[in-house]
């Protein structure tokens, strides 16, 4: 509850610290891949989400984002085991800053990004094993938008996500993402 | 003198950034599947579950951060005309292999319980032995040394013709360099 309280507020003061200039805004929603990387005990599955896009200066916005996202089942290929493990499934929240982007308009614009985020992996076979602690992690990545129109842009991007969980590891996972952001104001 | 400063701070913040990248990407999970088949003891089933000659344990147990999961897949037969239940326990290498089930129930620590056999076949399978684990923490303690005592335990019927036909254990460590 802490962390979703301490989320809102940093939303809510985003518009402050973007204040030089005038504030534009839009959405988007994307869909994709979620692959863990170097974790046997989960396998490839999907990323779904949303996001609001705040910006204040040119080529630079903020993205507060919510993912739903679902691992696959791991395969232990081992003879003899079953492979009747779920895969866990992933609600991640947090807020990317990206460079190189444009509030609308058209033409490709290559971008980088940057983020932190809360991630929360829940696997109801498995949950006498969930360590109590932070989901806190942080990513970024490398993506690409074409505008179709003045206000709407095909958005593709990939992310990595490092997740630092008990001893010093950490869960990582790289998510390949496509959708539509609109962009919301005269252009 | 400023400029110096700034450039200064931006590489410093870069260099960590790529150390702390660095750091961090060297990391990950792996399974050992270490199988087993019980002796038959007095009064219980007995396995010294030893996974420190693996590959992946010998390329990895020093970097060791955490035992994530421990499951187990294990095949049964109860030749009886009642159900009986099943129970594990594990200790410590260094303690000694026990001579009756009153010792193993005493100090042994009970990680699997309430597993019901009916007549018959049962299996066990991987994903459905978490539902069955308890004492999580002494568990994951005793797999992180690589060496265990295991003990198979059942329970109920009065004279049950019963047997673990075999059985692995499945171990998901976390590691970091």
């Amino acid at each position: 509850m802490r962390k979703l309280l301490m989320f809102g507020v940093f939303i809510l003061l985003l518009p402050m610290m973007a204040s030089a200039g005038e504030m534009q805004y839009g959405a988007g929603a994307f869909g994709g891949l979620n692959m863990p990387l170097i974790q046997d005990d989960q396998g490839s599955g999907s990323a779904f989400g949303a996001k609001a896009i705040i910006s204040g200066l040119p080529v630079f916005t903020f993205e507060p984002y919510l993912v739903m996202a679902k691992n696959g089942d791991p395969e232990i290929d081992e003879p003899g085991v079953t492979n009747d493990l779920e895969g866990a499934k992933i609600t991640a929240f947090g807020v990317d800053g990206t460079l190189g982007t444009q509030m609308g308009g058209q033409g490709m614009h290559p971008y980088v990004f940057a983020g932190i985020g809360f991630y929360k992996a829940t696997r109801d076979q498995t949950d006498m094993f969930e360590e109590a602690g932070t989901d806190f992690g942080f990513g970024g990545g490398l993506g690409l938008t074409f505008g179709l129109s003045p206000k709407l842009a095909l958005d593709v991007r990939g992310k990595l996500n490092v997740v630092p969980t008990e001893g010093g590891s950490s869960d990582k996972s790289a998510w390949i993402l496509g959708g539509l952001n609109f962009y919301f104001g005269d252009k | 003198m400023k400029q110096i400063i700034s450039k200064a701070g931006l590489l410093t913040i870069a260099g960590a950034v790529v150390l702390l990248a660095g750091c961090i990407l060297i990391s990950g999970t792996f399974v050992i599947v270490e199988p087993f088949s019980f002796t038959t003891h007095t009064g219980f089933y007995y396995y010294n579950i030893d996974i420190t000659d693996e590959p992946d344990w010998e390329d990895h147990k020093d970097d060791i951060d955490n035992v994530d999961l421990v499951g187990f897949e294990m095949w049964f037969q109860n030749n009886s005309a009642t159900s009986v239940s099943f129970r594990v326990y594990i200790d410590d290498p260094d303690e000694p292999v026990y001579s009756s089930f009153s010792e193993v129930d005493a100090n042994a620590s009970l990680i699997l319980s309430d597993l019901k056999l009916p007549e018959g076949e049962t299996h066990l399978t991987y994903g459905n032995s978490f539902a069955y684990v308890q004492n999580v923490e002494a568990l994951k303690e005793l797999v992180k040394g690589g060496e265990f005592h295991f003990y198979g335990v059942s329970t109920g019927g009065a004279n049950p013709m019963y047997q673990v036909d075999s059985g692995m254990v499945i171990v998901t460590f976390s590691a970091s360099k």
